[in-house]
């Protein structure tokens, strides 16, 4: 389907209501659309074009416009379309009508602006706090362009709790966290249990305070950026790096050299292989099989060292600039790198039969942290989860990047929408990608690894990026912008979406299937939290004297406890 | 050393006994519940010291193991802050009291009538002996404790499946 | 205590000459009595009490040291790794520094935790573990204690144990520990029952439940090479499988270790112990595994029987030991192969499938005893192939029909946040 054929009903039954309509590419669609017709828009794309909920945008563009800025994007991953349906509201009353009853992917986006820009979602369904802490004051939204980026608000509370919903009757509440030996980082959910079931639980993340997203609109400029982002999340940080680059490029229109496709491409494939394995080996670990855990992990080391041969790092491999790469895959390297891929096949292989066809582990893992269509469809999970239950998508031959049109490779499915179809998933999905950097090997054209970008970036242009991330689609939206940085730039990693499923999918099985259900998301919260908020901690650095940690651990033992 | 043993496990059963019914220090039943399975262990290590080995370990098995676990869990599902609060009723302590004293007049017209204790059966243990027991003399007891059991199974069974269903 | 029996074989001072043989086979036992004829008559009968324990507690001590180093290299070789081999020779004095690391933490109760059980609890679980050590036969004449109800009293004994996960779950104040009590408790009433069940086969088959006993009922070879030994029936090999599937439970032992799983509910009702406390509860469930795996040894290895008749030159502990460390490297090879059960599959796997073979086995020995009868030629491999069958087939055909996934259900959702 090409574009108009999308725009046509839909210009159709709200002709006035759009403004203007902005073809970026044969492949982004920026709507620009009446305030009051957001919702239903919203709800037409979402319901009647079963179009997929990416992610939702605010920001602040009263400097510019005057105005504020809210934006949802669309997916129509069968069409390769992301459609992104933007509005402006008036800068003295920056609300708009929440879609979040009728598109429950929304919930979280727009909880997310309403704290940080302080556009208010009108009839939200559960209008808490999602980033903020509740000490937070009230009226200080971080990402407002009067707020410089190390802002310390008056009248923060860093002692006040978190006020939490009552739990039902009949149910004790447990913590899960923040500190809990499999969660990697901090995330707290509040399970309420009834003996072992779990009947509920509400979820209280963003603990992870960076505000990368507030940094690079205001401090760092466009090539910094890159690094910054891959600093988000510690195992797929390379997808960040290429999808802000690409997100760039998109909105200036750069054209990227094809070596530099292609290193992107096995760039990122290292990475989906190293983050598989040590995914694979935690499921074992928390499913209480620290054999498997063991073996993944030594399996997985060569593509550690691969990757530091090649960029000098295990991790952050600092890839992308604007318009090319920095690392080349040399002769030597290519050699190297064909071996490891074969050793990686040969011990992978015996390992994955051995894992698919363990009766033990199918029957702990088959039929817990259910997501079936229904539930992905509404909350918009993606990635393996997806997958899992059958659902056909991947962002690398839907919304094709890099050099994935020009590779071949099979999106690998399974029919089980649990915790054992994750698992096959990711595990067989190890091949693919071996499959897939072996051609890159072979087609790796000669050339430039970096554009030459003479002009300055042109300013007020859109861009948006979906990378598939190891755990799914990780959606990059930008507007460029004056002093080599861009406006807004908004991060959507993929643990934003399969998060919001956990709550449905632990409801009413047994506590110990909590943590694998989680894991079974691959979360990454640092990914999810990117942005937190520039907090009192991040805005000066603070050396805190050994004697005062004791002082203060002193004063804690002895105030008294409340039971 | 038998008589020392006897005063030590029959002190130790008394005062914690005591402790069970009434605790000056704490109205927590779980304490309570706890001194009981002291009490009982004492007790069955007086049965050792009357050589009925087999007694003294069934009495640890069942009561100390099994009673008192689901007697604890029991005491789990409670709301512990209503029993401490609760005080005795006068009816039901002075009825209790009479009972008491009533068994404790049983025991000692008893001991004093007897002329002591005879010579217990040497029921030692050994698997023999023990079936020849239960199965000759004591046929019917045992019979009518496994019919009992079985019901009790059953109905457990049946109350769970309702509760699940 | 039956101890005059042992004094009376041995006597006490007329040296005479011994052979090599007889000196280790014997040693134990002589050095003993020479270490009580030492002392007043009135200390005598204290110290032939004592000296047992302390040899017990001391070796068994050791063993923990030696078996929780062999566990991790062990596991490290399943692993693929070395597993540690730092401290001392190729790391065998790991529990050494392992054991200063323990006593040196500092010792964290919590503060709304009841003390006085918080404190209690970890010995209420080492003591009786401890306890029935005592009933096991280490070798000939080598057992501290030999009531005639050994392995009843070993059995009571152990049912400590679910007091001492209660007390540790309910005095710690965490939900996490009370989670951790309530299934160790569950899951230990559960498997007591097919490990009785097991056990009770051999009770009925020796006649015994004397310790010693049930021993001394598997002396002897079969045309003089196979031993008598009751796993060499097949009422005693399903037994033998039973018991240690059974045994591995009750002992909280991987993949039964949900009591303390790590990744679900942190340390189970040992989330709120530290240093010593910990030790002690790591202690107890070492020792625990070393009494069942002792008494699998007795009930179903022949005990300290040699396993051939020109091998009973070797001193008779030394072939129970062997044993022994065969049954532990059994369980921690079971542990680096099997992933954790979850709770229900565990509950089912005890109630649903060991407890009606348990059942079932013992019908299949009251069968062995009742075609013991016949003569014709070939009669013994009949009467092993059916019994085999008998107990074999519904093992299988039961268990391929409880482990038929069921799939997922429809489900409902609500989308709240």
């Amino acid at each position: 389907m090409k574009p108009s054929e999308i725009l046509t009903p839909i210009k159709q039954r709200y002709g006035t209501a759009i403004q203007r309509i902005d073809r970026l590419d044969d492949r982004r669609l920026v709507l620009h659309v009446d305030a009051g017709a957001l919702k239903s828009i919203c709800r037409f794309l979402f319901r009647d074009l079963d179009a997929r909920y990416i992610a939702g945008i605010g920001a602040d563009d009263r400097p510019y416009s005057g105005r504020f800025m809210v934006a949802h994007n669309f997916a129509f991953d069968r069409d390769g379309l992301l459609a992104s349906v933007l509005a402006m509201l008036p800068a003295d009353a920056p609300e708009v009508d929440s879609i979040a009853g009728e598109v429950p992917a929304a919930s979280w986006s727009e909880r997310e602006f309403h704290d940080l820009v302080g556009i208010v979602p009108r009839n939200h369904p559960n209008p808490k706090r999602l980033v903020l802490p509740d000490g937070w004051p009230d009226r200080v939204h971080p990402l407002r362009k009067e707020r410089p980026w190390n802002d310390r608000p008056d009248g923060y509370d860093e002692d006040r709790p978190f006020a939490f919903d009552p739990a039902p009757p009949g149910c004790v509440v447990v913590p899960l966290g923040p500190f809990h030996p499999t969660l990697d980082e901090p995330a707290h959910f509040r399970l309420y249990v009834d003996g072992e079931i779990v009947r509920g639980c509400e979820y209280r993340g963003f603990m992870v305070h960076r505000g990368i997203e507030k940094l690079a609109e205001s401090v760092l400029t466009y090539n910094d950026i890159p690094m910054a982002a891959e600093r988000i999340c510690g195992i797929c940080g390379c997808v960040h790096n290429v999808a802000y680059a690409q997100a760039v490029e998109q909105a200036a229109s750069i054209p990227v050299p094809p070596r530099a496709e292609y290193i992107r491409t096995i760039m990122l494939e290292i990475e989906r292989l190293h983050s598989h394995l040590l995914w694979v080996g935690l499921a074992g670990h928390i499913l209480g099989y620290d054999t498997l855990f063991m073996h993944c992990f030594r399996i997985r080391e060569p593509v550690m060292w691969i990757a530091e041969k090649i960029s000098g790092n295990r991790k952050t491999y600092a890839l992308c600039l604007i318009g090319g790469v920095r690392w080349d895959i040399t002769p030597e390297l290519h050699d190297e790198l064909d071996q490891v891929l074969n050793r990686l096949e040969a011990q992978w292989r015996p390992l994955v039969s051995a894992l698919l066809e363990d009766r033990n582990l199918r029957r702990r893992a088959a039929g817990i942290g259910v997501a079936d269509r229904a539930l992905i469809k509404e909350q918009g999970l993606i990635g393996p989860v997806a997958r899992a239950a059958g659902i056909d998508i991947d962002c690398r031959r839907d919304h094709p990047y890099a050099a994935y049109d020009r590779v071949d490779f099979d999106v690998i499915l399974a029919q089980d929408p649990d915790v054992w179809g994750r698992i096959s998933v990711r595990a067989r999905e190890v091949f693919e990608s071996i499959r897939i950097i072996r051609q890159c090997l072979v087609k790796l054209p000669a050339g430039l690894l970096q554009a030459p970008i003479a002009d300055e970036l042109p300013i007020g242009r859109i861009g948006m990026s979906s990378v598939e991330a190891p755990r799914g689609e990780s959606h990059h939206w930008l507007i460029t912008g004056e002093n080599h940085r861009p406006r807004r730039w908004r991060v959507r990693a993929p643990t934003y979406q399969n998060l919001q499923g956990i709550p449905a999918m632990i409801r009413d099985q047994r506590l110990a299937d909590m943590t694998i259900t989680l894991g079974s998301i691959d979360p990454c919260f640092s990914c999810t939290d990117r942005l937190e908020t520039v907090d009192v901690r991040t805005g000066a650095v603070r050396v805190c004297p050994p004697e005062e940690l004791r002082d203060r651990l002193r004063q804690r033992w002895n105030e008294p406890t409340t039971p | 050393m038998q008589d020392l043993l006897f005063y030590v496990f029959a002190a130790v059963a008394l005062i914690a006994g005591f402790l069970a019914v009434a605790n000056p220090f704490s109205r927590n039943p779980l304490a309570s519940a706890l001194f009981l399975a002291v009490a009982l262990v004492a007790v069955s290590g007086l049965f050792v010291l009357l050589h009925a080995f087999f007694l003294g370990a069934v009495q640890i098995l069942i009561y100390a193991g099994a009673v008192m676990v689901l007697f604890l869990f029991v005491i789990m599902l409670l709301d512990l802050r209503e029993e401490q609060k609760r005080r005795a009723r006068k009816v039901a302590a002075g009825l209790a009291s009479a009972l008491a004293l009533a068994l404790a007049a049983l025991i000692s017209a008893a001991a004093l009538a007897g002329g002591g204790p005879a010579d217990p059966p040497a029921l030692e243990g050994g698997a023999r002996a023990l079936g020849r027991a239960l199965f000759t003399d004591f046929l019917l007891p045992f019979e009518i404790v496994a019919v009992l059991l079985v019901a009790a199974m059953v109905g457990v069974v049946w109350l769970s499946r309702k509760e699940a269903a | 205590m039956n101890m005059e029996g042992i004094l009376a074989l041995t006597g006490w001072g007329g040296l005479r000459w011994v052979g090599p043989v007889e000196l280790f086979e014997r040693g134990p036992v002589w050095l003993r009595d020479w270490a009580v004829g030492w002392l007043p008559e009135g200390a005598k009968v204290w110290a032939e009490g004592l000296i047992p324990a302390v040899a017990v507690l001391a070796v068994f001590g050791l063993l923990f040291g030696l078996a929780t180093v062999a566990e991790r290299k062990l596991l490290g070789r399943i692993q693929n790794r070395p597993g540690p081999n730092r401290v001392g020779p190729y790391g065998w004095l790991q529990f050494a520094a392992d054991g200063v690391k323990m006593l040196t933490k500092e010792d964290v109760v919590p503060r709304s935790a009841d003390r006085v059980l918080h404190f209690l609890a970890p010995i209420v679980m080492l003591a009786p573990v401890a306890l029935s050590l005592a009933v096991i036969p280490y070798g000939r004449d080598l057992v501290a204690a030999d009531p005639r109800c050994g392995l009843l009293f070993f059995f009571a004994v152990g049912s400590a144990a679910e007091v001492a996960a209660f007390m540790a779950g309910w005095s710690s104040r965490n939900k996490y520990s009370l989670l951790g009590a309530m299934r160790a408790i569950a899951q230990m009433i559960s498997y007591e029952l097919p490990l009785v069940l097991s056990a009770l086969t051999v009770v009925m088959m020796a006649g015994s439940l004397s310790l010693v006993e049930i021993v001394e009922a598997q002396s002897g070879y079969w045309w003089g090479v196979i031993p008598r030994w009751h796993v060499m029936t097949p009422w005693g090999l399903a037994g033998l499988l039973l018991f240690m599937a059974a045994a591995a439970a009750a002992s909280n032992r991987a993949p039964f270790d949900l009591p303390e799983g790590e990744s679900e509910i942190i340390g189970g009702f040992m989330t709120e112990y530290s240093g010593f406390k910990y030790a002690i509860f790591f202690m107890g469930e070492y020792f625990g595994m070393f009494a069942v795996s002792g008494l699998a040894v007795t009930l179903f290895l022949g005990g300290w029987q040699a396993p051939l008749a020109v091998l009973e030159a070797a001193p008779s502990y030394g072939w129970f030991f062997l044993k022994l460390g065969v049954m532990i490297a059994w369980f921690i090879w079971v542990r680096g192969t099997l992933p954790r059960l979850r709770v229900d599959h565990l509950l089912n796997f005890g109630w649903k499938y060991l407890l009606p073979l348990g059942a079932l086995n013992l019908l299949v020995a009251m069968v062995w005893r009742g075609l013991g009868g016949w003569a014709f030629p070939g009669a013994g491999a009949v009467r092993w192939l059916a019994c085999l069958a008998m107990i074999g087939l519904p093992a299988i055909l039961w268990g391929r029909l409880l482990m038929r996934s069921r799939g997922w259900g429809p489900r409902v959702y609500r989308y709240a946040s």
